[in-house]
């Protein structure tokens, strides 16, 4: 092996030479249609990476692709909505937002200033995101401004509670609870996820409430919930930067050392609780809700399964998949095509790491029909899909899955792109190499495999329905 | 972590330590470099011998292409009262043909792990379809089959007609959209296309048969009337071939004469407001604006600088009031929506309910000030670098050049737009962008609809006198004055 930069020297494949190469391969040229699967046995991209790690405990991902003259910053903390103290659900999410008001030389409002100014578009290019296992913080900025981008989120790293006022908190716990009503308020079904968390998870289980929190506990936040935060998990052992695009690695490397070098180690994040959970849950779970401005009933029926960090976590996509995803699947078929008449219908899963994960079946009705048959509908028909499941219908689905991740490996920064990936394959499963391996996973997934898990976990048991019910008497109060 | 990763750590920790690491934080923000050149990109453009128009942005390196098939049979063709026929033909292209069936054909697609879906916008309806190059011939015919020769099964007729009215009421749920649709209709009247969601209306739909979606897709989807454009790793070469292949044998049909381009904006209408009941709504959904230019009149460039300022991001001027020092909303944005011939300006939030009249009150002072001509050549240049920074990014993605590119052929506007875009973005200065703001955000020249529950909002509102106050129901329609 060969490399310029002792210490980079975890390249993601022994052959590749020179770190000045692009740092991004392909499959074999693609013209010409071929049998097999659509995009060759390497997926049809290889991102490769460099990684090392500085003193202080955090690991740093290089990735270069000198294509667009872009460059993204991302930085994932360990630390996600699982982590929240009783009585404190939705912290994790606030203090996301407080990393964006200033720090000891940011003022309150430069962070976006500097970093729009710079050119990346608020939103789209920066962004923080708030999930169960982590939080995330990114930016594409033009290359020229990589030093800015790394400096801005060292200086949050390091120095955030200097400046941290009570104003500051009580201004984002406004805007928090606003994003919430927004949720909650323009979706008619918006409380569905945390009504099936709250069934799926038992109580005390760190998956058992939603990212978002609930009023009563964001109201209750304090300076002193925010300090002992930032000092429990805001540390740069409990962090990885990812870096993606048009750059060099040299430069980049003393850039890191400088900015992020000076930022104390942390004293250990508190241990998590056991996260590991049986299926079924059971017992069968019915709830009606009422729902307000639109006449269309909705069904949820979520089930336990296992999650992402178990050996079966990949075949609990793929059955969601199989059974539900788009206008081919059975669901479909039987539901909307079908004599249901029912407007959509579908199932996914939320892609939980640890522990257990959900899958989610739903179905709209059309305006004014009948809530309660619509449920009976879906609660019968999902067991009957498993005779569905084919071969054929399951390299549909693979291919589809492998397309989704290719297609968003085409950014460079969060939501998918490559810096991103690059950092969940570290978080979640210690190996940032994840990204080149994901497929894996899903194409060991066999037929026999689907069916068999379709009659361990799709059972009247190990379910969970909401009947959102225009019909039903709607209750006061704020949710 | 695998034991591989955890030795090379310890070789790095080791040389790192080597570069100084400083005593504290660096007090400013390192200086940007100079920016690397950046070649925006250049279509190609070649015809079919039968009229079908091709559009090839030629750009690797991933493996990842992305098509689009704009027929002129958008909604601005259809009369007012088939409304949301163009939108329902459009969908009913998903259920494919007499001899691929829609079940078939989405089970083909999935197969070819290729993402597509079809779409009317005013000018243009068709589909788009996004896949690896290998499969693009497979894909691409089997699209092609779909959008020449239509099946319209009755059943399916149907089925998704019911889908367009569920879809129709269930916009009604969110206030912004609501806000929106209000907006355009009080702007352009529901006789012009430009007043009317493309979903169409509840009336327009539910009067739809089979035979008015047979006859529209005969009297509108033609070779002549079709642009095809393809942007990813192909060259204009095989784009060729590839067109050939798809659309070649497609026969030319009579198109009928197109209808003139909708009226141009007008100067600004009297302020008006449009209050929509909620009842029980915690937030109020606010929608000003106003029509305005299109992206190929010389006012363009200075207004997309101007709505910047005012409200793009969230260090403009309305984040950072209403969001950051307010905290009356999640988020504030000011948007330009150029169309064919003509534009939509339009401010958006939904804020909390007891901040609803602040909030406006709030909005106003900061159109009032833009159009006073306040804007400094310092917020210029910080709205500019953005706007040419993050145009290289806003493009990576090849759906998101594609949109692009069909913006153009939808707009009217010349295939090379964006080849100066950036340079002509950095040639805009203040006293221009302080002249569109005069013309275009003068809080009086707007109209504010204002969505929330007006037992609680609707006399503070009326008490700020920003225009005529007149309470419409949420499709469109004014209230019966009590």
């Amino acid at each position: 092996m060969r490399s310029p930069h002792c210490g980079l020297n975890r390249w993601s494949r022994p052959a590749t030479a020179a770190a000045a190469a692009t740092l991004l391969s392909f499959a074999p040229a693609t013209a010409g249609a071929q049998p097999g699967p659509p995009m060759g046995g390497a997926d049809g991209l290889h991102v490769e990476f460099m990684e090392d790690s500085l003193p202080n405990g955090l690991r740093v991902l290089y990735h270069v692709d000198r294509s667009t003259p872009a460059v993204a910053v991302n930085v994932w903390y360990r630390v996600g909505a699982r982590d929240e103290e009783p009585g404190r659900t939705g912290f994790a999410h606030l203090f996301e937002h407080v990393m964006f008001k200033g720090s000891r030389n940011v003022a309150d409002g430069e962070h976006w200033g500097l970093l729009e100014r710079a050119g990346a578009r608020g939103g789209a290019d920066v962004n923080g995101t708030t999930g169960h296992e982590r939080t995330n913080y990114f930016q594409t900025v033009p290359s020229n401004q990589l030093g800015l981008a790394l400096w801005l989120e060292a200086d949050r790293m390091g120095t955030l509670l200097e400046t941290l006022t009570q104003e500051k908190l009580d201004n984002q716990r406004e805007v928090v609870k606003n994003e919430r009503r927004q949720g909650t308020e323009s979706d008619p079904y918006g409380t569905w996820y945390e009504l099936m968390l709250a069934r799926v998870f038992p109580e005390g289980h760190p998956y058992h409430h939603s990212t978002i929190g609930s009023m009563d506990d964001l109201s209750a936040a304090s300076l002193d919930d925010v300090r002992r935060f930032f000092r429990s998990y805001y540390t740069p052992d409990n962090a990885v930067l990812a870096i993606a695009g048009d750059f060099d690695v040299a430069e980049a490397r003393r850039l890191v050392a400088r900015y992020f070098g000076p930022i104390p180690r942390g004293g250990g994040r508190p241990a998590l609780p056991p996260m590991s959970l049986p299926i079924p849950i059971g017992r069968a779970q019915r709830m009606t809700v009422p729902v307000t401005r639109t006449r269309a009933p909705a069904v949820f029926a979520g089930f336990r399964v296992p999650a992402q960090a178990d050996p079966l976590g990949p075949a609990a996509v793929l059955l969601s998949m199989v059974l539900g995803e788009g206008e081919a699947s059975p669901l479909y078929d039987r539901l909307v095509r079908g004599g249901e008449r029912a407007v959509s219908a579908s199932a996914w899963n939320i892609w939980m790491v640890d522990g257990a994960d959900l899958a989610t079946f739903s179905a709209t009705g059309a305006p004014g029909a009948n809530a309660d048959s619509l449920a009976r509908a879906l609660e019968e028909v999902i067991p009957t899909l498993a005779a569905a499941i084919t071969q054929q219908r399951l390299d549909a689905v693979r291919a589809g899955l492998r397309f989704q991740f290719l297609n968003g490996l085409q950014s460079l920064g969060g939501f998918g792109g490559r810096s991103d990936r690059l950092a969940e394959g570290y978080v979640y499963h210690g190996n940032a190499n994840w990204v080149n391996e994901r497929m894996r996973g899903f194409d060991a997934v066999t037929v026999e495999q689907l069916r068999r898990a379709a009659g361990e976990w799709l059972v009247p048991e190990n379910r969970v329905t909401l009947v959102f019910d225009p019909a039903a008497p709607a209750a006061g109060g704020e949710r | 972590m695998s034991a591989w990763s955890g030795v090379s750590a310890a070789v790095c920790a080791a040389v790192l330590a080597a570069v100084p690491p400083l005593a504290a934080q660096d007090p400013v923000p390192p200086p940007a470099g100079p920016m690397r050149p950046f070649q925006a990109p250049r279509p190609a453009t070649f015809t079919l011998a039968n009229g079908v128009r091709v559009v090839v942005v030629e750009r690797g390196p991933i493996p990842i292409v992305s098509v689009a098939v704009l027929v002129e049979a958008g909604t601005t063709y259809e009369p007012a009262r088939q409304a949301g026929l163009a939108t329902l033909a459009a969908t009913l292209l998903r259920e494919g043909t007499v001899q691929v069936p829609g079940p078939e054909l989405a089970r083909s697609l999935g197969e070819l792990g290729s993402e597509w879906a079809t779409f009317a916008g005013l000018t243009h309806a068709g589909v788009t379809l996004s896949t690896v190059p290998s499969r693009l011939p497979d894909a691409l015919k089997l699209v092609a089959a779909a959008l020449r020769s239509p099946a319209f099964p009755a059943d399916a007729v149907e089925r998704r007609r019911g889908e367009a009215l569920a879809g129709l009421e269930q916009r009604t749920g969110d206030a912004r959209v609501v806000g929106f649709d209000l907006l355009t209709r009080s702007l352009f009247g529901a006789g012009d296309p430009n007043g009317r969601p493309l979903a169409g209306t509840r009336p327009g739909v539910q009067a739809l048969t089979r035979d008015d979606v047979v006859r529209w897709h005969r009297e509108h989807y033609a070779p002549a009337r079709t642009t095809l454009v393809v942007v990813g790793p192909v060259a204009p070469g095989r784009a060729r071939a590839l067109a050939e292949a798809a659309f070649g044998s497609w026969r030319a049909q009579p198109a009928p004469p197109r209808p003139a381009a909708p009226p141009r904006a007008g100067p600004g209408a009297a302020p008006r407001v449009i209050l929509v009941d909620r009842p029980g709504a915690t937030q109020t959904g606010i929608v000003v604006g106003r029509a305005t230019v299109p992206a190929t009149d010389p006012l363009y460039f200075p207004l997309l600088v101007a709505n910047r300022v005012l409200g793009v991001g969230t260090s403009s001027r309305l984040s950072r009031n209403l969001r950051e020092r307010r905290g009356f909303t999640y988020g504030v944005q000011s948007y330009v929506e150029p169309r064919r011939g003509v534009g939509v300006l339009s401010i958006e939030g939904l804020v909390r309910a007891d901040a609803t009249d602040s909030a406006l009150v709030e909005i106003s002072k900061e159109l009032r000030r833009l159009a006073g001509g306040d804007v400094t050549a310092d917020e210029v240049g910080g709205a500019v670098s953005g706007l040419v920074g993050s145009f290289p990014t806003s493009i990576a993605t090849v759906q998101a050049l594609r949109t692009r590119v069909t913006n153009l052929v939808q707009w009217e506007a010349p295939l090379d737009f964006y080849a100066g875009y950036r340079e002509r973005l950095a040639a805009v200065t203040a006293p221009r962008v302080n002249a569109a703001a005069a013309r275009l955000f003068d809080p009086g020249g707007m109209t504010w609809v204002v969505v929330g529950d007006l037992r609680t909002i609707e006399a503070p509102i009326r008490a700020l006198n920003l225009g005529t106050v007149e309470v419409w129901h949420a499709e469109g329609v004014p209230r019966a004055t009590p």
